[in-house]
C-alpha cells in the first residue's frame, strides 16, 4: 500500500494516481461512514463521490502537518454529510404520532458525524493493515469469535492466528502514536 | 506463551482462571510488564467500540472521471491567454530565446554548467507514459529560462503540442512554449522566463491540440511544485 508521504506528495502536484491509491485505501472506511451518518445507501454513494472530488480539488493544499491524510479524508466526508443532512428535506408528520420534539431530536442527525467521527479513527487505522491481521480483527471483534474459534474456522494455525492478533494490535497501538505525535 | 501473546489473551479474556490470576499477579509485581497492558488497552477498547458499519466491506463505487484541477483551467472559465502569443511577450520571448541561445551556446563551447538552478524533477501525469519524467533547471544567466529535459514521453503525434505552463490558480496560468517529442521519447527544451518562477507554485507540461486555443487543455503530463 502506498504510504501517506507519497500520497501527499501525489495530490500536492496533483496526480490522479495518488487520488485513485487513497481511493482504495479509504474508499471503503469513507463509504461506511457514510452509510452510517446518512443511514441512506444511495445519499451515501453520491456524498462519496463527492467527498473524492473535493480530496482531488484541496489535494494541492492538503497540510499534513494538520494531521494524517484520513483523518483528513474523513473530516472532508464530515463536512458534506452535515452538508447533506441538512439540506434533506423533512418529511411530511403524523400530527397524531410522536410529539414533534422528539422527532426532531430523532431526526437530528446534523450532530451524528460530529460524534461519530472519533470513533471512526480505528478504521482508517484498519485499512492500512495486512490483509490477513484485518481480517483476524474482524472475526475478533466484529463476528466476536474467539481466537480458537477463528483458528477454526479458517483452518489457520491457533499459534499463527495469535501471532496476528499480536502484531496487529502492535501495530495499531504504533499508528495511533503516529497519528498522537507520539 | 510470550509475554505479548499473555497480554493480548488477557484483554480479550482469553485466559482461563489460572492464566488470568497468572497475568494479574504479574502486573503487580512488573512495573513495565503493567505498563505493556495499560499500553495495549485501549487498543482493544477502540475495537470493540468500532460501529458495526466500519467492519463491513461495502462495494466502493468507482472514481468518477476527475475534473481538471482548479489551477488548470477548465474550459467554462475564461481562458487565460498563452503569455507567448501576445505580442509583447513575443518580443521578450524572442529576445529571451536569443539569450538563450548565447548562452546554450556559451555551455557547449567550455562555458561550463554555471547560472543553472536547482534540479526540479517533474512526476508523471495522467495519461503519460508510465516511465513520463521530466527535470526542468532555471536558466539564470542572460535574461532568465527555464531548461526542461524530458524523457521516456510519448512521441507527439501529428497536430498536437507539449506546452510548457507555469501554473498558480483558476486565473493564473502563463505558457512559457510549445515543443515536440522525437521518437525517442526524449528531447530538451528551452523556454524563455519572463516572470519570476517562485510566484507560482507548480510547473506543468500539458498536452495541447493544435487547434489555436489558448486555454490550458486539462491534459497534464508532467507536473512539478516550485518550491520542494
Amino acid at each position: 500500500m502506498t504510504g501517506d508521504r507519497d500520497l501527499t506528495a501525489g495530490l500536492h502536484r496533483g496526480d490522479p494516481d495518488a487520488l485513485a491509491d487513497l481511493h482504495r485505501a479509504y474508499g471503503g472506511t469513507v463509504l461506511a461512514y457514510l452509510r452510517s451518518a446518512l443511514r441512506d445507501p444511495a445519499a451515501a454513494e453520491d456524498v462519496h463521490q463527492d467527498v473524492f472530488l473535493e480530496v482531488w480539488r484541496r489535494g494541492p493544499a492538503y497540510d499534513p502537518d494538520r494531521g494524517s491524510i484520513g483523518t483528513w479524508v474523513m473530516l472532508i466526508a464530515r463536512s458534506r454529510a452535515i452538508d447533506h443532512l441538512r439540506k434533506r428535506v423533512p418529511e411530511p408528520r403524523d400530527p397524531f404520532g410522536p410529539s414533534v420534539a422528539a422527532v426532531s431530536e430523532r431526526e437530528d442527525h446534523s450532530a451524528a458525524p460530529d460524534l461519530l467521527i472519533e470513533r471512526w479513527r480505528m478504521a482508517l487505522l484498519l485499512a492500512r493493515l495486512p490483509e490477513e491481521q484485518a481480517m483476524i480483527l474482524r472475526m475478533r471483534f466484529h463476528e466476536e469469535l474467539t481466537q480458537t474459534e477463528i483458528a477454526e474456522r479458517t483452518g489457520i494455525a491457533l499459534g499463527t492466528v495469535k501471532t496476528y492478533m499480536v502484531r496487529a494490535l502492535a501495530r495499531l497501538r504504533d499508528l495511533i502514536d503516529e497519528e498522537d505525535g507520539g | 506463551m510470550s509475554h505479548e501473546g499473555d497480554i493480548v489473551d488477557y484483554l480479550l479474556g482469553e485466559l482461563g482462571p489460572g492464566d488470568r490470576a497468572r497475568v494479574e499477579r504479574r502486573m503487580g509485581e512488573d512495573e513495565a510488564f503493567r505498563a505493556e497492558v495499560e499500553r495495549m488497552r485501549p487498543v482493544v477498547a477502540e475495537l470493540e467500540a468500532l460501529p458495526a458499519e466500519a467492519w463491513e466491506a461495502a462495494d466502493v463505487p468507482p472514481l468518477l472521471p476527475l475534473p481538471p484541477l482548479p489551477f488548470a483551467p477548465e474550459p467554462s472559465r475564461p481562458r487565460p491567454r498563452r503569455a507567448w502569443l501576445r505580442p509583447s511577450v513575443a518580443i521578450a520571448a524572442c529576445v529571451a530565446l536569443v539569450a538563450v541561445g548565447v548562452a546554450i551556446g556559451a555551455l557547449a563551447f567550455g562555458g561550463g554548467g554555471g547560472g543553472d538552478g536547482p534540479a526540479i524533477e517533474l512526476a508523471r501525469l495522467g495519461e503519460a507514459a508510465p516511465s513520463a519524467h521530466g527535470v526542468a533547471h532555471v536558466v539564470s544567466s542572460g535574461d532568465g529560462a527555464l531548461r526542461l529535459d524530458v524523457s521516456g514521453m510519448r512521441p507527439s503525434e501529428p497536430r498536437q503540442l507539449y506546452t510548457v505552463w507555469l501554473l498558480d490558480g483558476p486565473e493564473r496560468a502563463v505558457a512559457l512554449g510549445s515543443f515536440r517529442v522525437p521518437g525517442s521519447g526524449a528531447t530538451e527544451v528551452t523556454v524563455p522566463l519572463p516572470v519570476r518562477l517562485a510566484d507560482f507554485r507548480f510547473i506543468d507540461v500539458s498536452i495541447e491540440p493544435e487547434d489555436g486555443d489558448p486555454a490550458h487543455s486539462g491534459r497534464s503530463v508532467l507536473r512539478a511544485a516550485t518550491a520542494t
